[in-house]
């Protein structure tokens, strides 16, 4: 069996509950820096404001989030795996696969974090530091597909590619209905 | 100090898989000659032999499998799929 360094490949190791409770403790620990910065997801790869600044558009967006790419992965598990998948195992690992989105938000709480966005050489260095974090997030979202539901080669991509492109829309779509609430 | 050598299981030539065309007896020396097909387990590699040993040991518990080997429990049902999956083609090489 190839072993992948841990960092690209933590599904290896840790699945299921215990999965899901790091999951849960980071989403919760990312809901309270968005109440604090109101920095929102407006989708599964967009962030930034929102015009609602309500509480339970910051709790509606994370559950978001999690459930949409997670239900599509549950999905594509059901119909393509051979495997008898497991529920714990999809939405356990996908919410510990958002936790790099946690440093995101913790870099716009810096003090003259805006100031450094103005800033030419330093706004291209923080341009940066958020694609390199959404591909973190996307190398354990695969991990969490090809672990979860044990799919492999073309199978395991078309679900991928699927789900997070689909996933994404659909996340936007209902997140922007929550602005208008 | 006679080394332990690895059973070869794939022809170093072809990759082919081989089967057996001589035995002997330890004792007495006495060979017996003929083609016979490898035993089931055999053909399987030296890490899926040890997975199979440790899964019978564990009374097939994939949870206390997860444990032992310090993976989890999806990778550890992965695995074992894996080895059915191998035991399907062999029995469908077979027919």
């Amino acid at each position: 069996m190839k072993n992948n360094p841990l960092w690209v490949d933590p599904f290896r190791r840790i699945a299921g509950a215990q999965a899901l409770l790091y999951g849960l403790i980071g989403m919760v620990a990312s809901l309270i820096i968005s109440l604090l910065t109101n920095y929102h997801y407006h989708g599964l790869l967009h962030f930034g404001s929102a015009p609602n600044n309500s509480e339970w558009v910051f709790i509606a967006e994370h559950l978001v989030v999690w459930l949409i790419p997670a239900t599509l992965f549950y999905l594509c598990g059901l119909f393509f795996s051979r495997s008898k998948i497991r529920f714990i195992d999809v939405y356990g690992t996908v919410s510990f696969a958002l936790l790099p989105l946690l440093p995101l938000q913790l870099i716009s709480i810096i003090p003259g974090f805006n100031d450094l966005l103005r800033d030419p050489i330093g706004g291209v260095m923080l341009a940066m530091f958020p694609l390199t974090i959404c591909a973190w997030m996307l190398i354990w979202l695969f991990d969490s597909l090809k672990v979860s539901c044990n799919l492999k080669g073309s199978r395991l991509w078309m679900c991928y590619l699927f789900s997070i492109y689909f996933g994404d829309i659909i996340c936007r779509i209902i997140i922007t209905n929550f602005y208008r609430l | 100090m006679e080394h332990k050598r690895k059973f070869p299981q794939f022809c170093p030539c072809c990759q082919s898989s081989l089967h057996v065309v001589q035995l002997e007896c330890k004792e007495c020396s006495t060979q017996v000659n003929g083609r016979f097909e490898l035993p089931l387990l055999a053909q399987f590699t030296e890490s899926d032999m040890s997975f199979i040993v440790e899964f019978v040991k564990s009374s097939g518990s994939l949870k206390d499998m997860a444990r032992q080997l310090g993976v989890s429990y999806p990778t550890v049902r992965n695995m074992l799929d894996e080895i059915i999956e191998k035991l399907n083609n062999m029995d469908n090489d077979e027919k």
